[in-house]
């Protein structure tokens, strides 16, 4: 299966670069966040959770709905 | 005798792990016994704090110095960060159910002292996923440093704010040299303790003998399970209050207003 998400036109593996370079933007604010510490994230005595658990938990929700979604194309495909 | 090379070399090792874990040992045999012996013994700890009393001394911060330089807690520049144990809170903050709208600006703004309730009923201790933080036998919510994961769940849960979590690294924030008290790590959470390694060594909370140092005395420390302690002649002799009692978590500080 993999096989087919390497073969490609060259708008694909643009299309590939940007994604990756989101992932790659995502990695490194992780790091840095994990090496300042939480402060960096807006989070604070007063808002100890806030937005930042808030998006993660939606995001969570999203990446798992996304899953059903492909997933049902694989097993009636 | 003959000996390869691989058996030495496993011999050797084994030689040097074992002689690098005896001081390890070592202090940790010393620190029961020690720790044993002059032990204060408490039912239940408990706190009075007397704000007339207090309030004679305006802007005194002795308590809140001692127990942060003691304990290592930094002073950081960003106050959306601040790790705090004992402090002072305007009194409408800390209790907003005595202020109504005829009491005088002075009366509500004046600086009250809070620190860790060590509720009968800690609401932090019920929310803590990794029991990083637990009620002792004597009533002292405890903390575990090396267990928490950094979750803020008891920060969200206690009603009191007395938790602080490190969002940033506090060693460098540190005033002069460290004491010999653990200095955390970014990403845990902590808070007062009631000085529970003063109280192993048969000693008073530090805030208690810096207050009563400077010829204050408005801090009071006891047993309330001994009824002769000064807790508990105070409990009976006075009308005490305790922050938010509707939450029935049961603070365990009181206050004489």
């Amino acid at each position: 299966m993999l096989e087919k998400a390497l073969t490609g036109s060259r708008r694909w593996w643009t299309l590939l670069a940007v994604l990756a370079a989101f992932v790659a933007v995502g990695f490194a604010t992780y790091l840095r966040q994990l090496s300042v510490g939480l402060g960096i994230t807006g989070l604070t005595r007063d808002v100890p959770w806030g937005l930042y658990i808030a998006q993660l938990t939606f995001l969570v929700g999203v990446a798992a709905s996304a899953v059903m979604v492909v997933l049902r194309y694989y097993l009636h495909h | 005798m003959t000996m390869r090379r691989r058996s030495f070399l496993k011999l050797a090792g084994l030689g040097l792990a074992g002689a690098s874990t005896a001081p390890v040992a070592e202090a940790l045999v010393r620190g029961t016994t020690e720790a044993g012996k002059n032990a204060s013994q408490g039912k239940r700890w408990a706190m009075v704090i007397d704000e007339k009393k207090c309030l004679t001394r305006g802007g005194c911060d002795a308590c809140v110095k001692a127990c942060h330089r003691a304990h290592n807690v930094p002073a950081l520049a960003d106050p959306r960060h601040e790790v705090k144990w004992v402090w002072k809170e305007q009194f409408e903050n800390v209790f907003p159910d005595r202020v109504t709208p005829y009491t005088p600006a002075a009366m509500k703004e004046r600086p009250t002292l809070v620190l860790c309730n060590h509720c009968d009923n800690p609401p932090c201790v019920r929310v803590c996923p990794t029991q990083s933080t637990w009620k002792r036998a004597d009533g002292i919510v405890m903390m575990d440093m090396h267990r928490c994961i950094g979750c803020r769940y008891c920060v969200v849960a206690c009603p009191y704010g007395s938790r602080s979590f490190n969002f940033e690294d506090p060693r460098p924030g540190i005033q002069g040299e460290p004491t010999d008290y653990p200095t955390r790590t970014k990403g845990v959470v902590e808070k007062c303790t009631f000085c529970t390694e003063r109280l192993a060594a048969g000693q008073r909370p530090l805030c208690v003998e810096a207050c009563e140092g400077i010829g204050c005395g408005a801090l009071t420390f006891g047993d309330l399970g001994d009824p002769a302690s000064p807790v508990s002649a105070l409990l009976r002799a006075n009308d005490v209050a305790r922050r938010k009692p509707e939450l029935g978590t049961s603070p365990h500080v009181f206050y004489l207003l």
